[in-house]
């Protein structure tokens, strides 16, 4: 099907997954909270496209950097939060360490060319 | 690891997981609602693409594509149950027929190490003969010399009375050297095989067993080491036991005897006498030319120091398997190509159908389309269609091809060697799976094909009357259909050519009468008949007895019957000429009880038949032989050869022989070899144990069968009676493989032409139904039924006349490749080839012809109101 919408800025999808690690790092959150959480820490450019957020949530479920346990909302509602597994901590440094240095290449790049 | 575990968990807990997922996202969207922002795509298709990342998708599509596939399957039995038999006919007809392939040619031997076992043979240019066998001498030359061979083993196979206690019993013997069970690298499953240090000792000679016979014989009992068996006239001890199918290379053989024992014998000394099969184990590292050479090299010197000895002659080598096998795996790879063509057939057919079928759900396609599904998603489901029949038809063929196999082993083939066990094993399987994968996949190929061509909204548009199929579906369709005949005709041409060929050696004149004629082997134990004159006694009584017998006419006998294999040839010298050593021409030898001409009902052309008193030197008088026309015709032109003297055979130990008449020429190696030089000596003369008597009846020669065989048993206890036959059970026997590959490719033609019929009407009602509106409004416009009749049948014709040409090509080619098996006819026989093509097209013009009268009936106000 053709998609008419018009693009708006959305997460590059490599750095969603680390975002989201980040995101969950000072503690668990349910879907819509970690999308908005992005959303207003990039002062409202990234915004999570839901299209994208749960199918990326369920492959991190599958690789095991995440867990999904219940709790209830702000809205009083039951509702699957999602928590940082050891294993997601680990995945989270090596990700942030190597962004870093492809952050950095790329800047050096951009300032001495 | 893990990820495979939480896979698996969600894949129980789907249903939960599912519901967690949409209460999530349904939660999400409220939210997002609440913060103003309203444009959510389909919750459903974002679930789906959500749930994709646990990758268990594809098996709910397939279930859904099964359900769907066995919905529409049982909506539409009958075309259901078409197309499952049409699959099942395919299906069983190649596995069966691979099943046999892969056990004669393809398994492994069951020799350890069997693919470096090669035998070796001589060759004698001048026959045409590459497969003769090899005299002893030559033989101990090649073993004690060889480089490049492991190891080399020789046997023989005869046959002979066996004595266990009180039973006697007839059995295949074969005499085998000490190295030759160690060469096939067999091991003994009970004590031990020949040792190569006793072969010349003095010990009671020893017997080796095979299993089938141990299990009959000794049930199987382990203390059958040391057990005495009489085999002729001499005891042997047991010691050991071969594992079932060890026999391979002498099919049928029961016991294994020393052929060491024998080696001081004349005929084991005589450069001469080649009797022996040579099996030889290659070195690793040596190739099968160096081998070959270093064979020809040893037989060359020999030729130099015995001259005059196989002058002429070569070596050649073989595969074990290839040796065994023979002539059999041309008919194997014939009968395999017939069957892969009828498999082709049944794709292009099925694929036609499918076709039409797919056409009809064009507007369900192009919906299922608009409603988001994608074209792989629809591809993938008509593909899912089509397996789904094809494994149902594959279940049915499984089933079938067992039948099939069955009743081939039982109608006595002998396309598969005897000791060659038919079975089903990992390849077969492989090969059944593979064999539904590629039918359902070519078979679905052609909607899958049409469907992936045309844009979906031009599809959605057009109305289902309207449509004219996609240009590219029609010319797929067509080109099935032309595939469809060009194979039809190419079977049909094969089947044809065999079946001509069959029926055509089947009126060949064998050279003698062979209705009312039983016939049976006796062999006599020859401790007790081992003067000639007792032998002579022996058969002169039973004759008596049994023409005595109600039904029998004459009773007669001979050393080996027409048409039964196992001609016994020698080379002919004649007195006072030299031929050339190349030359020397070679005669089959016989010999026969008194009345054996007249009982046969063979023409004495000149001279006379032998006479009572023709007992060579026993009563001083010259001995007497008798030759065929053609022998006398090529030998002696037009001079008589009566008078002549001639020697069949090894020249220094022969005596000479005086032709004292000529007789009509007999078809003795089989009807489709041309008769050759025969000679024929009387039993009083030189007798041998072994006789087959034959029995000219006056009733149905079965009606005598019984009381016969029960007489001679009375006669002599002791004699073992085997191969008892009527002549024409023989005869039919003979061309037993001729026949069958005749018939076989004859059901498999025949399924083609049906099978080609169907798919014409198929199409051609197809493509009428699409121009239904064009026909009408045409219709509507003044043309005559006739016209458009025409117009249809001209439609099939055309496709007939391009599958018939490409058809035509095929067949010349595939007929000159097998014009060995031809008999009485030429690969490019123009009758035949006529014959199909008249066959094929008027089949085709058939199978369009309702379509075209349907065409010529269309009323043209309603088919122009559909619009």
């Amino acid at each position: 099907m053709p998609m008419t919408d018009t693009p708006k800025p959305v997460t590059p999808a490599g750095a969603l997954q680390m975002l989201i690690l980040r995101v969950l790092q000072s503690g668990s959150l349910h879907g819509y909270a970690i999308a908005q959480r992005i959303f207003v820490l990039s002062s409202e450019v990234l915004s999570v496209e839901e299209g994208l957020l749960y199918p990326t949530l369920q492959k991190m479920l599958l690789k095991g950097s995440v867990t999904a346990e219940w709790g209830v909302s702000e809205t009083n509602r039951k509702v699957r939060f999602y928590r940082l597994t050891r294993a997601g901590r680990k995945q989270l440094e090596q990700e942030l360490s190597s962004y870093e240095r492809v952050t950095e290449a790329i800047q050096s790049i951009l300032r001495t060319a | 690891m893990l990820q495979f575990f939480r896979r698996l968990y969600y894949l129980v807990n789907q249903t939960r997981f599912d519901r967690e997922l949409q209460g999530e996202m349904e939660f999400h969207r409220e939210m997002a609602m609440q913060h103003g922002r309203s444009n959510f795509g389909s919750l459903l298709r974002l679930r789906e693409e959500a749930r994709d990342a646990w990758g268990w998708t594809w098996i709910d599509r397939l279930v859904q594509d099964l359900r769907f596939g066995l919905r529409l399957g049982l909506r539409n039995p009958l075309y259901s149950l078409f197309v499952i038999l049409i699959f099942s006919i395919g299906i069983g007809g190649n596995t069966a027929m691979f099943t046999i392939v892969n056990s004669v040619l393809m398994r492994p031997l069951p020799y350890l190490g069997g693919d470096r076992l090669f035998v070796a043979t001589e060759t004698i240019p001048r026959e045409q003969l590459t497969n003769d066998q090899v005299s002893y001498p030559l033989f101990l030359d090649w073993q004690s010399e060889s480089r490049t061979l492991e190891s080399l083993g020789a046997y023989f196979v005869t046959s002979d009375a066996v004595r266990i206690g009180k039973s006697t019993s007839h059995e295949q013997i074969a005499y085998a050297s000490a190295s030759l069970l160690s060469t096939l690298g067999i091991t003994p499953i009970v004590g031990r095989t020949f040792l190569r240090d006793n072969a010349q000792s003095t010990d009671a000679p020893a017997v080796v067993l095979s299993e089938e016979f141990w299990r009959e014989r000794f049930h199987a009992s382990r203390d059958v080491v040391g057990k005495a068996i009489a085999v002729g006239a001499d005891v042997y001890t047991v010691i050991g036991v071969l594992p079932s199918g060890s026999s391979y290379v002498a099919p049928g053989v029961n016991l294994w005897l020393p052929l060491e024992p024998m080696a001081s014998l004349p005929f084991m000394r005589n450069r001469d006498v080649c009797f022996l099969t040579v099996v030889s184990r290659l070195r690793s590292g040596a190739t099968i030319s160096e081998a070959l050479t270093e064979l020809s090299g040893i037989q060359k010197r020999d030729q130099l120091l015995f001259p005059g000895v196989d002058a002429g002659h070569g070596v050649h080598m073989q595969t074990l398997r290839d040796f065994i096998v023979g002539s059999r795996s041309r008919s194997l790879i014939i009968l395999g190509t017939a069957m892969f063509c009828l498999l082709l057939v049944v794709c292009a057919n099925l694929g036609g159908l499918m076709m039409e079928r797919s056409a009809a759900r064009q507007s369900e396609f192009a919906m299922r389309q608009a409603l988001g599904a994608s074209r792989s998603r629809i591809v993938r489901q008509v593909l899912t269609e089509s397996l789904l029949l094809a494994i149902f038809g594959g279940v049915i063929g499984l089933a079938a091809s067992r039948l099939i196999i069955s009743s081939l082993v039982e109608a006595g083939a002998t396309l598969i060697p005897a000791d060659t066990r038919v079975s089903y094993d990992s390849h077969v399987w492989w090969f059944s799976a593979a064999a539904i994968l590629l039918t359902s996949i070519v078979t679905g190929a052609g909607p899958a094909r049409t469907m992936w061509g045309s844009s979906n909204t031009e599809r959605l548009k057009e109305s289902a009357a309207v449509r004219c199929s996609a240009p590219g579906g029609r010319r797929l369709r067509r080109s099935l259909i032309t595939s469809e005949v060009a194979l039809t005709v190419v079977l049909l041409s094969a089947a044809s050519l065999l079946i001509v060929s069959f029926t055509r050696l089947s009126s060949v004149k064998p050279g003698f009468r062979t209705d009312h004629l039983l016939t049976a082997a006796i062999s006599l134990p020859a401790t007790r008949y081992e003067t000639k004159n007792s032998r002579v006694q022996f058969f002169d009584g039973l004759g008596q007895e049994l023409e005595r017998l109600p039904g029998v006419v004459q009773v007669s006998a001979v050393s080996t019957l027409p048409i039964s294999g196992g001609d016994s040839r020698g080379f002919v010298t004649i007195e006072k000429h030299q031929f050339h050593p190349d030359q020397q021409p070679s005669a089959s030898f016989r010999r026969v009880l008194p009345n054996y001409f007249q009982l046969m009902g063979i023409p004495v052309l000149s001279g006379r038949e032998f006479q009572a008193s023709d007992q060579g030197a026993d009563n001083g008088r010259p001995m007497v032989v008798l030759i065929n026309e053609q022998m006398a015709k090529e030998l002696w032109s037009d001079r008589s050869p009566l008078g002549e003297r001639i020697k069949i055979g090894p020249a220094e130990s022969e005596p000479w022989l005086t032709i004292v008449g000529v007789v009509g020429d007999v078809h003795n190696t089989g009807l489709d070899a041309q008769p050759d030089f025969s000679t024929y000596e009387p039993f009083s003369q030189r007798s041998r144990d072994t006789m087959t008597i034959v029995v000219r009846t006056s009733l149905d020669p079965h009606s005598v069968e019984n009381s016969a065989v029960k007489m001679i048993h009375r006669f002599e206890t002791e004699a073992a009676i085997f191969d008892v036959m009527t002549m024409e059970e023989r005869l039919a026997s003979s061309v037993l493989d001729w026949k069958f590959n005749a018939w076989i490719t004859g059901a498999f033609a025949a399924l083609a032409l049906s099978l080609a019929m169907v798919g014409t009407y198929a199409s051609i009602s197809y493509s009428v139904r699409q121009r239904t509106p064009e026909i009408g409004l045409r219709m509507a416009l003044g043309a005559q039924p006739r016209r458009v009749m025409a117009d249809v049948l001209r439609e099939g014709l055309k496709v007939a006349t391009t599958g018939v040409v490409i058809g035509t090509f095929a067949a010349f080619a595939l007929a000159h490749a097998i014009r060995s098996v031809l008999f009485g006819v030429t690969a490019a026989d123009p009758a035949i080839f006529g014959t199909v093509v008249v066959v094929v097209v008027l089949t085709v013009l058939l199978a369009s012809l309702l379509p075209a009268c349907h065409a010529a009936h269309i009323d043209p106000t309603r088919a122009l109101r559909t619009q």
